[in-house]
């Protein structure tokens, strides 16, 4: 073909080339395609810290665990303790001849994740509540008392500690090689209210008319693992982040630490414990 | 009003006069003092009914004709002044016409509002939907405190002068046709034309008429009626009854009813509007496995609460043994007029210390209501005794005790023809309303006055005798006691029956102090018993014999020992006792209304002083240190193990922290 014929086809298949002035119906504008471009469609959504998912600032737990606190720790006499008196397993007759057993203990925490080193660093608090109660026991008992116990008051302790602490939960490898293993450390002073009820259900009183209740200072330590659920169904991860921003949910296992007797500074009651605690965890 | 009816009404004095007047007696001016017979009716705004003066304007002419007509018929010789009473008859036949559009009352163009009344029968308060419910209660009954009404005719538009009767009671259409055997006539509060209620029409009737008529053959009138039954164990729901006539007949037929007992101007939260209850029944008591244990200070009385009932609530009582009141317990009576809310409860003897404020008469029929009679009397529209108002109960005047041919069937197994006896047993045991057993016949002996008696012989009940034969002979044998036979079978003659007079007392209870329920509880205390047994606990609590427990079974407030305890609630405490001391315990229920039974036996029980751990850890070397919320300021311990733990984190803490802000720095 020579140039005049190029020409002239150019010429004649040019309206037919020419776009119309108008998109047709259904083209994506010009700023919807913009704005689909931000997505990555390369890689998982990932936060400034570079993890995927949705960006992780909290986490919420729930766990349980058995506790007893160490009221007698300093009794050095022969027999028990008067916490053991009180609350020990007893005989038929009311007397107590065993220690008392560890009472499940419920206890909520939430942690504020701001920074993260390899995983999460975060500032917490955590409450617990624990209540045991026994039988009064009858302070004059007489030979026609089959028991030793009142058949209708009983007393009860109480103690509620709150916990600030500090928290790392090493996510590397969750995030990064799929490990669905997370050790974690806790650590942080604690504050336990605690009250004790006579049979009369009123706050005990001491014949100085001192009450029977008060709080201590102390600290806790935790540290176990957590074992992140999301290998169990990955896509369903993936999507209650997409859907609710939970970004993982936890099973897990500590071993917990406490020391509540006011640092040891003064006369106070005892009520750490060295126990373990099983729970369920979300991170969102 | 028509002619005709108008006509009659001129050339019947039963319609005319005789009811006018009596009437006219029970008007009075407000305010009203106590009435020495609180049945009575006021209209504050009439100032008087002189029937000198002209006729009132009312708001048609011939409506007024029919007012001043008949007060003239009433009193003619009188009114001197005034025109003849033919003359006003013939204005009356010429106005016919123009009057016929006017229609007769309706149902809604009556307002009813009821008042409670103080101890001095002044009107208390407006009730509410609370009072409504639950005021009228037996101990009201049996005080006979009245219930101040007001009723108001407020029509958009005028009314027919017609009759208009204002009744009393329950099922009251069926009373005054008599068409049911079991329904006695209603008392007979206000009778008078549709313009005397365009006032207010304010009267009080005795509690008792809303659960029970008149006895065939008495007046009709609050004053002076005989009431059918006495307050017993009724049940349901009465109120004002009105019947507008129609012209018919000269007594009132059930479709003239246009008010039927429910109408009142109160709803509740709900939007509700509640009838005026009347409740005479105390709760059963479903609850079992009573014990009580003393505690430190205190008894505790606790139960096995399985079933619900009516019971709204309980109080413990307590007492010395001696059976007085223990000091620093006790509460205040209960106002008159106080609204209960379902925590507080009456017996007449703390409602009305000083006898009851007013009474009724009541039949000394055994059976005033006779199951085989049908109602039907031949003589009931005849009506010659001229007491208007009242053709039901004049028909039956020729046997104004309609005798009863023995036991009723009620009383034996098989079936109960007797509503008011069957209602009472089946609320005690529903299953008596399928099955008429042996134990609904036992129970209808102490709820069912056909049965020979209204009341438990092994407690203090309110009716002379009690419902069983053998012991009611052999207490009574007993010249100090005759009067058990007579009068009423109080604490004393219960505890005669208990002391081994009475082999029923003996029977299905626990302990000598076993038998202190009340009349309406001798089935619950066999539920009690039936149970897991009733008793003290533990050694704590022991049944005393030759206590006086008269005092505590009064359920008198000054043996009220706690606040009140929610129905569902399955023990109670009674603190502020000494340690060491025997104390009698009892547990009283009570149903909305306030009525109250014993629901537990009289225990004794003795409060043990106890340890708790505070003090436990005081007597073994304070080893729980010190109370208090900021005990920090005595020196270290010799352990300070754990503040230089404590300390060591803290600092490590800080220290990584200076060296991640050095990097960053960097």
């Amino acid at each position: 073909m020579n140039g005049a014929g190029l020409l002239a086809a150019a010429l004649l298949a040019e309206p037919a080339a020419q776009p119309s002035a108008e998109p047709p119906p259904g083209t994506p504008s010009e700023e919807a395609i913009a704005r689909q471009n931000t997505i990555d469609f390369n890689g998982p959504r990932r936060d400034k810290f570079g993890r995927p998912g949705s960006p992780q600032r909290f986490a919420f737990e729930i766990k349980l665990g058995p506790y007893l606190p160490d009221v007698d720790r300093d009794y050095e006499g022969e027999g028990y303790g008067p916490y053991a008196t009180l609350f020990g397993e007893t005989d038929g007759e009311g007397v107590v001849n065993d220690a008392p057993k560890k009472a499940v203990m419920p206890v909520l925490g939430f942690d504020w994740q701001f920074y993260y080193v390899g995983g999460p660093i975060g500032l917490g608090t955590q409450v617990a509540f624990f209540r045991d109660k026994a039988a009064a026991i009858l302070t004059n008992p007489t030979d026609e008392d089959e028991t030793v116990r009142s058949a209708a008051d009983s007393v009860t302790f109480t103690m509620l500690p709150v916990s600030a602490l500090v928290s790392y939960r090493f996510e590397l490898l969750a995030d990064r090689y799929k490990v669905p293993l997370v050790p974690y450390a806790e650590a942080g002073a604690t504050y336990a209210f605690w009250w004790t009820r006579d049979g009369r259900r009123n706050i005990a009183r001491d014949d100085d008319g001192d009450k029977g209740a008060g709080g201590v200072w102390g600290f806790t330590l935790n540290a176990g693992m957590m074992l992140r659920l999301d290998f169990i169904e990955r896509g369903t991860a993936k999507k209650m982040d997409q859907t609710t921003g939970i970004n993982h949910a936890y099973l897990f296992g500590e071993f917990s630490y406490s020391r509540l007797d006011n640092f040891g500074i003064g006369n106070t009651i005892s009520l750490g414990d060295a126990t373990w605690f099983a729970g369920l965890g979300i991170e969102f | 009003m028509e002619y005709g009816t108008f006509a009659r009404a001129w050339a019947d004095p039963i319609v005319a006069g005789q009811q006018v007047g009596r009437t006219r007696l029970s008007f009075r001016h407000s305010p009203l003092p106590r009435a020495a017979k609180s049945s009575t009716m006021r209209v504050p705004e009439s100032p008087n009914r002189c029937v000198c003066s002209h006729p009132p304007v009312a708001s048609s002419l011939h409506a007024a004709l029919a007012v001043a007509m008949r007060r003239t018929h009433d009193r003619l010789h009188r009114c001197r002044p005034f025109v003849g009473a033919g003359l006003l008859g013939a204005l009356a036949f010429l106005t016919a016409p123009l009057s016929a559009q006017a229609e007769p009352p309706q149902g809604t163009d009556f307002t009813i509002q009821y008042w409670t009344t103080k101890a001095d029968g002044s009107r208390g308060r407006q009730m509410t939907a609370n009072d409504l419910r639950g005021y009228v209660n037996k101990a009201r009954c049996e005080c006979g405190q009245a219930v101040s009404a007001r009723v108001r005719l407020q029509a958009p538009e005028a009314r027919d002068s017609v009759p208009v009767r204002t009744y009393v009671g329950n099922r009251c259409d069926d009373g005054e046709t008599f068409n049911n055997g079991q329904a006695r006539p209603c008392v007979l509060a206000v009778n008078d034309f549709t313009n005397t209620y365009t006032r207010n029409v304010d009267f009080e009737f005795n509690p008792l008429w809303l659960a029970t008529g008149v006895e065939p053959g008495s007046p009709r009138d609050p004053e002076s009626a005989i009431a059918a039954q006495p307050c017993s164990t009724q049940t349901g729901d009465g109120g004002i009854w009105i019947c507008v006539e129609n012209g018919d007949q000269t007594d009132c037929q059930a479709a003239e009813f246009v008010v039927t007992g429910q109408q009142t101007e109160v709803t509740d939260a709900d939007g509700n509007t509640p009838s005026l209850t009347y409740d005479f029944l105390p709760p059963t008591i479903n609850a079992t496995n009573f014990r009580a244990q003393g505690g430190d200070g205190s008894v505790v009385i606790k139960w096995d609460n399985t079933t619900t009932s009516d019971i709204q609530g309980y109080r413990a009582l307590c007492a010395n043994l001696d059976g007085t009141p223990v000091e620093g317990k006790g509460f205040n009576l209960p106002s008159v007029t106080a609204q209960n809310n379902g925590t507080i409860y009456y017996t007449a003897a703390n409602l009305c210390p000083e006898g009851p404020f007013d009474q009724v008469d009541v039949t000394d029929d055994p059976d005033p209501i006779d199951d085989s009679d049908t109602g039907l009397d031949s003589d009931t529209d005849t009506d010659t005794d001229g007491d208007f108002g009242s053709t039901g109960a004049a028909g039956l005047g020729a046997q104004p005790s309609v005798a009863h041919g023995g036991m009723s069937d009620c009383c034996a197994a098989g079936s109960c023809s007797d509503n008011t006896c069957f209602a009472a047993v089946a609320t005690v045991e529903g299953s008596c309303a399928n099955d008429w057993t042996e134990q609904c016949a036992a129970l209808a002996l102490d709820y069912c006055e056909m049965c020979g008696g209204e009341g438990n012989c092994c407690a203090e009940n309110t009716s002379p005798s009690c419902y069983d034969q053998a012991c009611t002979v052999a207490v009574c044998s007993d010249d100090a006691f005759a009067y058990c036979c007579a009068d009423r079978w109080d604490a004393a003659c219960a505890n005669r029956a208990k002391d081994g007079t009475c082999d029923v007392c003996d029977a299905g209870t626990t302990g000598s102090m076993g038998t202190g329920t009340d009349a309406t509880t001798g089935s619950q205390a066999d539920s009690s018993d039936s149970g897991s047994g009733s008793g003290s606990d533990s050694g704590s609590g022991t049944d005393t014999e030759g206590l006086d427990s008269s005092g505590i079974e009064s359920l008198d407030w000054a043996y009220v020992c706690s606040d009140f305890i929610a129905a569902n609630a399955s023990t109670a405490r009674i603190n502020g006792l000494v340690n060491d001391q025997d104390y009698q315990v009892l547990l009283v229920a009570f149903d909305y209304a306030g009525n109250p039974v014993a629901a537990s036996e009289v225990f004794t029980a003795t409060p043990r002083e106890t340890t708790d751990l505070w003090e436990q850890c005081d007597a073994q070397g304070e080893l729980c240190g010190k109370g208090g919320f900021c005990n920090c300021t005595s020196g270290p311990s010799p352990d300070g193990t754990g503040w230089l733990l404590f300390t060591g984190l803290l600092g490590m803490l800080a220290r990584r922290r200076r060296r991640s802000d050095a990097r960053r720095a960097a």
